[in-house]
């Protein structure tokens, strides 16, 4: 009969360190090349033939904070492109911006969750150009309980 | 040189390297914003009105609860302030103080309380403040940290001190505050983090009573509308190694998809994960090992009235009760359970979940249940059906509805697999922006699962009442979260 035993702790630290660089040099290695914002670009939209990248992807806030995000278009050769509507609907809360057609290329906004919730759940926020919707899901924990 | 100095000295060495290797082209300029500090908290008003028996010291004190036969009613106020301050020279570095005075309930000036390992902590000084004269000493520190971006490789970062940590599986797994590190790589479709937590620190001179926990932690936008998730922790519990003879260990592998589907009837969005768990010696208290599995799937769905959602989840259990599989027949034997460090389930209900009318603490969803890490299912394992929903019945206010269904995957020692049925009501008052008020109950309908159970008593050993009664709990929470 094998008996299984625990991992030495040093191997079980050096497995998790490298399987984390490893995790993240790989993965952002091929990300955002000559783009203003990094992450995957999806599209290209019907009919303005535009891509769209949003960042940050990955939130975790608390209920109180009030993360930006950012979405930029481009167009095929990764040039921004302006004057370009981006509709936003969020699961919950509200999602504000200065002004909802790109400028530089961006639109900038500031996601607000609903008030009075301190409860631990996943919100989304869909950024929608034409007819592409990229969603960013918004983890938001207690105030104690961070990742 | 011993195996744990090596440790020590390859954990230093591949930390430092990784730093160096990040600040290698580091060139900052002077904090530009060296005034900035932010503060912020939360204050509450809480009442408790609720039928569930409170845990001796060993169950966890009021934190604790179970069903009795003719229990007394138990009634009370408490309130509680958390301030933050987060101290931001610059954009890229942190340092964070949060502290607590609560839970100070009124009229409890002098009542004991417990530590984190529930025992009794005898009353020090004039008491928490809830009584007549109040001045209580009631201040503490809850998480200081300090947190930074490490240039040269963009959306690295870096956290250490004592902060909050949960899984994102519910916190079926572990959620809590402690000390420990975090390292961050945010960029694009990527997040991940290393997580080193030190549970306890026994002889600074030799680690062999050390209790340790390590993580990795990735997720990946794969899609416009999905994201999957990867997780690996492994605890380390040398601290229990004097009881057993053997380290304890424990290691979850867990993976986790969430998507946004489109439907006729509105954007409804899937969470599903699976958890396998295995290790031996269960926080010392046990001999044989453990293997289980945790899987749960859930969608929500936005309707243009309301909010509503569905949750399965099946976590394997053990036949047998704690006095069996803790030093009884059972105790060196392999057993088909799924376990947690210490897991604070939140799926919706309020008795049998962490509940989200008054929070934490006074309920089934105590860390400390009936004195070991899973809320009362103890080593039986769970099979769970909730159904919860949302309505917006004015600008201002919100009514909430969940149902559940509770069922032990494995049943007690007496042949019992039903645990009961949960309903839950209640509604949010949203008074001002940040200032907000939450009422309601739940109604829990004792299954046979409780009946004669030893598992569902004051320490988890004695025997449990023939007779337990329906479980319910009536609570308010006016809450201002303000900064």
């Amino acid at each position: 009969m094998i008996s299984a035993k625990p991992l030495p702790p040093f191997v079980a630290i050096m497995l998790v360190c490298l399987g984390w660089v490893a995790w993240s040099v790989t993965l952002s290695a091929g990300q955002g090349r000559g783009s203003q914002i990094s992450g995957h670009r999806y599209g290209p939209t019907t009919p303005g033939g535009y891509y769209v990248r949003v960042e940050p992807r990955a939130v975790t806030m608390v209920h109180t904070q009030r993360p930006q995000l950012t979405v930029a278009i481009e167009n095929a050769t990764g040039q921004p492109v302006e004057d370009v509507l981006v509709t936003f609907i969020p699961s919950e809360g509200t999602f504000t911006t200065s002004s909802s057609r790109t400028r530089g290329g961006t639109v900038v906004g500031t996601f607000v969750a609903a008030p009075g919730s301190d409860s631990p759940r996943t919100a989304f926020l869909i950024a929608a150009v034409e007819n592409v919707e990229v969603t960013v899901f918004i983890d938001i924990v207690p105030a104690v309980f961070g990742r | 040189m011993s195996a744990h100095r090596t440790c020590h000295v390859a954990v230093l060495c591949l930390v430092l390297g990784l730093l160096v290797s990040q600040a290698w082209g580091q060139n900052l300029s002077v904090f530009p914003k060296e005034e900035i500090l932010l503060v912020g908290g939360d204050f509450r008003l809480r009442s408790v009105t609720s039928n569930m028996a409170g845990a001796n010291l060993l169950g966890g004190g009021e934190s604790g609860g179970f069903p009795t036969q003719d229990g007394a009613t138990k009634a009370f106020f408490d309130t509680r302030l958390r301030l933050y301050w987060d101290f931001r020279p610059s954009d890229l570095l942190r340092v964070h103080y949060r502290m607590e005075i609560g839970d100070v309930r009124f009229g409890g000036g002098t009542e004991d309380g417990s530590d984190v390992t529930g025992n009794l902590v005898p009353v020090i000084g004039p008491g928490s403040g809830g009584g007549v004269g109040a001045d209580g000493v009631n201040v503490e520190t809850k998480n200081i940290f300090m947190e930074f971006a490490m240039p040269f490789l963009q959306g690295l970062s870096f956290r250490g001190g004592i902060f909050g940590y949960g899984d994102r599986y519910d916190f079926n797994i572990i959620a809590d505050d402690f000390a420990g590190f975090q390292l961050f790589y945010k960029r694009g479709d990527v997040a991940a983090h290393f997580v080193y937590l030190k549970f306890f620190e026994g002889d600074t001179r030799d680690n062999a009573d050390d209790g340790q926990w390590f993580g990795i932690d990735g997720q990946l936008q794969i899609s416009e509308a999905t994201r999957a998730a990867a997780t690996f922790y492994y605890w380390l519990d040398q601290e229990h190694k004097g009881t057993l003879g053997f380290t304890p260990y424990q290691y979850w592998i867990a993976s986790e998809v969430t998507s946004r589907l489109t439907s006729g009837l509105g954007p409804i969005q899937v969470k599903g994960y699976a958890i396998y768990n295995h290790g031996e010696g269960y926080f010392g208290r046990r001999q044989g090992k453990n293997s289980g599995v945790n899987v749960s799937l859930s969608g929500d769905v936005s309707l243009s009235f309301g909010t509503v959602g569905l949750q399965v989840q099946y976590i394997t259990g053990e036949r047998g009760s704690k006095l069996q599989l803790e030093g009884g027949s059972k105790d060196t034997k392999n057993i088909g359970a799924w376990l947690g460090y210490f897991n604070r389930m939140y799926q919706g209900p309020e008795i049998i979940s962490l509940g989200p009318i008054i929070d934490v603490g006074d309920g089934f969803s105590s860390k400390w249940g009936t004195g070991n890490g899973f809320y009362n299912g103890d080593y039986n394992g769970r099979l769970l059906f909730i159904a919860r929903s949302a309505f917006p019945v004015l600008p201002s206010v919100s009514l909430h509805v969940v149902g559940a269904y509770d069922r032990a995957a494995a049943s007690n020692a007496n042949g019992d697999y039903s645990r009961g049925v949960e309903f839950d009501l209640w509604a949010q008052w949203n008074i001002y922006p940040k200032l907000w008020f939450r009422f309601g109950g739940g109604y829990y309908i004792t299954g046979n699962w409780w009946k004669n159970n030893s598992d569902a008593s004051f320490d988890g050993r004695r025997p449990g009442v023939p007779h337990p009664d329906n479980i319910w709990q009536f609570g308010t929470r006016l809450q201002y979260d303000f900064g």
